[in-house]
């Protein structure tokens, strides 16, 4: 049976932390960045880049995502059609 | 020390388990933190965690997958490629709906972070949308347009047009209103040529005036002559006195 979704909130430094143990980092203007030191860009902004107070960490990848509401839509839009399917 | 606090973490759920980190200093970006740091990313594969900034609102996010008016509009244009703006409106609409200082503020943070987008003010446009009173008769037309078997790519081509000129194409008409704009608003339809518009009102004395209104536009034989057809969705006292007409060129 498919594990059910935890959905939780996490203090900055606690994110910055999560982020770090899967080795992204957090640059000095609060911006996550790679292992090759590039910021991560936002799906549904390419010009903007993810903030560490607003990243969400998607279970079962690596991926980042930008935690603004159209993007967390998508994560769940997405996770519902997978279970549908 | 690590093995203290090793031991410490170990049966702590996941965000205690990072907050009891923090509280001791820990800091992954030095050397000598591996075994924490395999403890914490083994925790996260545990369960499946998504960590958001605000939780109430991630959770309002996932419960509007099952709002009717979404669920709806998801089955009608599920190849539409703003969906996730839909459902953001709808919890703007939310949030509008249980008005408080920190949800209008909430309200203003997500439209600024939308508008910063390229393209921004279209996507304005698309997210405020499940806010309108219109939004239901948008709905209801395309629906009767699958039910009347048009491909899903001409409904979804409908519902991108009505993004962006719902509101020249449709009236409200407030209870002090005259029959008179009512009629003005239609012909004015006709004479630009519009395919399809929608008139909506929701007080007892507005109702009755789209009702005359659609008589004396019977009368002159404005819908006929003009290859229009018509048709009334009328809600009674249980949910709110409305009317919503939807006029259109189509089979509806």
């Amino acid at each position: 049976m498919e594990q059910d979704l935890m959905i939780e909130e996490l203090g900055e430094e606690e994110r910055i932390l999560l982020l770090r143990a899967n080795n992204f980092d957090v640059d000095r203007e609060g911006y996550v960045i790679n292992l090759s030191k590039e910021r991560i860009p936002s799906k549904q902004n390419p010009k903007k880049f993810i903030q560490a107070k607003f990243a969400c960490l998607i279970p079962g990848s690596l991926e980042v995502l930008d935690g603004t509401p159209v993007a967390i839509s998508e994560f769940f839009r997405k996770k519902e059609l997978t279970e549908k399917e | 020390m690590n093995e203290q606090i090793l031991s410490e973490i170990k049966n702590l759920p996941l965000s205690v388990a990072l907050v009891y980190l923090v509280s001791k200093g820990i800091d992954f970006t030095q050397r000598g933190y591996d075994e924490l740091k395999k403890i914490i990313i083994d925790k996260q594969h545990e369960k499946k965690y998504l960590f958001v900034p605000i939780r109430e609102e991630a959770l309002k996010l996932k419960k509007l997958s099952g709002d009717t008016k979404y669920r709806e509009l998801e089955l009608l244009v599920p190849n539409y490629k703003y969906l996730d703006l839909i459902r953001t409106g709808l919890l703007i609409d939310y949030y509008r709906n249980n008005f408080s200082r920190e949800n209008d503020e909430r309200i203003k943070e997500i439209k600024f972070d939308i508008i910063k987008n390229p393209g921004g003010k279209r996507l304005l446009k698309i997210v405020n949308l499940p806010s309108t009173i219109f939004f239901s008769s948008i709905i209801k037309y395309l629906h009767n347009l699958k039910v009347n078997d048009y491909p899903e790519n001409h409904i979804q081509e409908e519902f991108e047009e009505l993004v962006d000129d719902w509101e020249d194409s449709s009236l409200f008409v407030e209870k002090t209103d005259e029959i008179d704009k009512i009629k003005i608003f239609c012909h004015k339809q006709k004479e630009e040529n519009t395919d399809r518009f929608f008139i909506l009102a929701t007080k007892e004395r507005a109702i009755s005036l789209v009702e005359e209104s659609l008589n004396d536009l019977e009368q002159e034989n404005f819908f006929v002559e003009n290859f229009y057809k018509y048709r009334v969705f009328k809600d009674g006292e249980e949910r709110g006195q409305r009317i919503e007409v939807i006029i259109s060129r189509k089979t509806i």
